[in-house]
């Protein structure tokens, strides 16, 4: 270890959205971006973790996906019980994955989760349906945090994951006591790679 | 402790050897095989999971040293007087966590021998076999802690019986290659073997493992295209537990989730812990919308897979018919009224024959015709009652 011992959080975060959005490819860019040298091109996790490097702390995410397919929708709530913060994902050229996500929404409001809607393929603008402006209305409405994203270009996605981590409260004690009873991969601060064209 | 510094009976007696005397299950799951890294499959990559049973031995080693007599008394004392029945679940595995957090810190800080596990792994498998210690010793009287567990456990594995017509075109994803998947099957199987969560925990991440092995061998034989996700991960895991149809299912995974401390049942375990109680939810749920069949469909579907694995009508599960009457009785009255037909065209003009000796060798083409005719028939009634089983 050198340097000023950083703190370290684990947070669970879970991915919901309809199975076409682009979930997955989101987060396989989010782990990539920072840490691809480690990682398998493309293959991605049903659960992967994550770090952010925040000044004086570290974020480690634990990443749960679910099964977006209508048929699995009723287990889902097995998923997103207790965690942390939750991305909900659509994509801007389908308005149908939009009014599913604005389901989840509405289904998480009220529980301590802090929610993040993430308009995904920003890079088919040409065939986007849902509108920036509408969607930001509507988030602002619902006081939850809202970007446009491409897992593809790598737009907007290691902000959008940074951006919770920066909101997420650190004030709990347990994540800490956890951590250091049983050594569950604390580290010292995570190498951090440049940028995020990692994407091959 | 008093008793630690007692006579040499005493001391026998806490052998932790001998420490669960006779109000366990069987012979312990020490003596079976252990969810080991060996296993022909992706290792298991948690620190936490490497070489269990070693780290297993050592402990029960360590407990036989002189400074953890108390400790070892301590244990007894716990499961002797842990109540066998009339708590909750919950309540009980809230004793036992209690129980463990504060034994665990006294142990590595005041018993000699495991204190001087100076370094995290040494401690971290100190407590884990703490916990396997305490829990297996506990088996008998927290597995089948409420009353309707054992119910519960034949009514999803009928249910599981009754969805064996279920293929990947109903759960939404593409077919792979199903004999890639025996070892998750086997491994799924297998958490019924072992007394401890860990274990049974080791069985539920060998199974995703060899699931996620599969999952990416496809994609990366389709050429790429999307990540590997729960989209597909889920369907796998539900069509593996379909399969496996696990013995024991609800309660062996009601345990894991009580019974491992919340402090290791933490990220990808508590990932794919939770993987498998949404598969179990959606079996226990699954009707013809979410399986793409039509109401009419998913009844004889069912009708005929529960029929096909040898329940009565009335919805017990008798003992495996394997005469051709019990098989008989299970088959559908239209597939019964041809068998009845062919059988009374049956001459069975050799059942007087009493030894081979009368039997004339112009008999057997007669002879040979007839059996064969038999056989034809005892296939007909296997095949129609062992039937979409793939």
């Amino acid at each position: 270890m050198s340097g000023a011992a950083q703190n370290v959080f684990h947070f669970k975060l879970v991915l919901l959205g309809d199975a076409s959005v682009g979930k997955s490819c989101l987060v396989v860019r989010f782990a990539k971006g920072e840490f691809y040298e480690y990682q398998e091109p493309t293959i991605g996790a049903a659960f992967m973790t994550q770090t952010v490097n925040l000044n004086s702390e570290v974020v480690k995410y634990e990443i749960w996906d679910t099964a977006g397919q209508e048929r699995y929708k009723s287990l889902v709530p097995m998923y997103y019980r207790g965690a942390a913060a939750a991305v909900i994902v659509y994509d801007i050229t389908s308005k149908e994955s939009f009014d599913a996500a604005k389901g989840w929404v509405s289904e998480l409001q009220g529980t301590n989760t802090l929610i993040a809607l993430a308009g995904n393929k920003v890079d088919l603008e040409a065939s986007r349906v849902v509108e920036r402006e509408a969607v930001r209305a509507y988030a602002e409405q619902m006081g939850v945090l809202f970007m446009e994203t491409s897992a593809k270009s790598g737009q907007n996605v290691q902000e959008l994951f940074r951006e919770i981590a920066v909101r997420l409260p650190k004030d709990s004690e347990e994540d800490d006591e956890k951590a250091k009873g049983f050594g569950v991969g604390v580290k010292g601060a995570a190498p951090k790679a440049a940028g995020c064209c990692g994407w091959s | 402790m008093d008793e630690s510094t007692s006579n040499q009976d005493a001391e026998k007696q806490q052998d932790p050897g001998e420490v669960q005397g006779s109000n366990d299950a069987p012979q312990s799951s020490e003596q079976m095989t252990e969810p080991q890294s060996s296993e022909p499959m992706t290792e298991p990559a948690t620190s936490s999971s490497s070489a269990p049973r070693n780290e297993y031995l050592a402990f029960r080693e360590m407990l036989k040293h002189e400074s953890a007599l108390p400790l070892a008394a301590k244990l007894q004392e716990f499961v002797r007087n842990f109540p066998e029945g009339g708590i909750s679940r919950d309540q009980a595995a809230d004793r036992v966590h209690k129980f463990l957090s504060s034994t665990q810190e006294w142990m590595l800080s005041k018993v000699v021998v495991f204190a001087a596990e100076a370094d995290e792994a040494g401690q971290q498998s100190a407590a884990e076999g703490l916990e396997k210690f305490l829990v297996m010793r506990l088996h008998g009287k927290i597995f089948w802690l409420e009353k309707s567990d054992p119910e519960e456990d034949e009514m999803v594995k009928r249910r599981i019986d009754s969805l064996s017509w279920v293929g990947f075109q109903n759960l939404g994803v593409p077919s792979v290659d199903v004999t890639l998947l025996d070892l998750a099957v086997d491994q799924l199987r297998s958490m019924d073997k072992f007394k401890a969560p860990r274990d049974k925990m080791i069985c539920i991440l060998n199974a995703c493992r060899v699931i996620n092995d599969v999952l990416k061998r496809a994609i990366v034989e389709s050429g790429g295209g999307r990540p590997l996700a729960a989209d597909d991960f889920l369907p796998l895991l539900i069509y593996c537990l379909i399969l496996a149809n696990p013995p024991r299912l609800h309660s062996n995974i009601e345990f894991v989730a009580a019974f491992r401390h919340p402090s290791r049942l933490i990220a990808e375990d508590a990932y794919f812990l939770t993987a498998l109680q949404s598969a179990v939810a959606f079996v226990k749920d699954a009707g013809p919308k979410v399986l793409d069949v039509s109401e009419e469909e998913f009844k004889q579907l069912c009708a005929e897979s529960i029929a096909a694995k040898g329940y009565a009508a009335n919805g017990t599960k008798p003992a495996e018919a394997v005469t051709a009457a019990e098989k008989g009785l299970e088959l559908s009255a239209d597939v019964r009224k041809v068998l009845a037909e062919r059988i009374s065209t049956l001459r069975l003009q050799f059942e007087g024959i009493q030894s081979v000796r009368h039997l004339r060798v112009g008999d057997l083409p007669q002879l040979l015709e007839e059996y064969r005719e038999m056989a034809s028939i005892l296939k007909k009634i296997q095949i129609d009652t062992l039937t979409d089983d793939g």
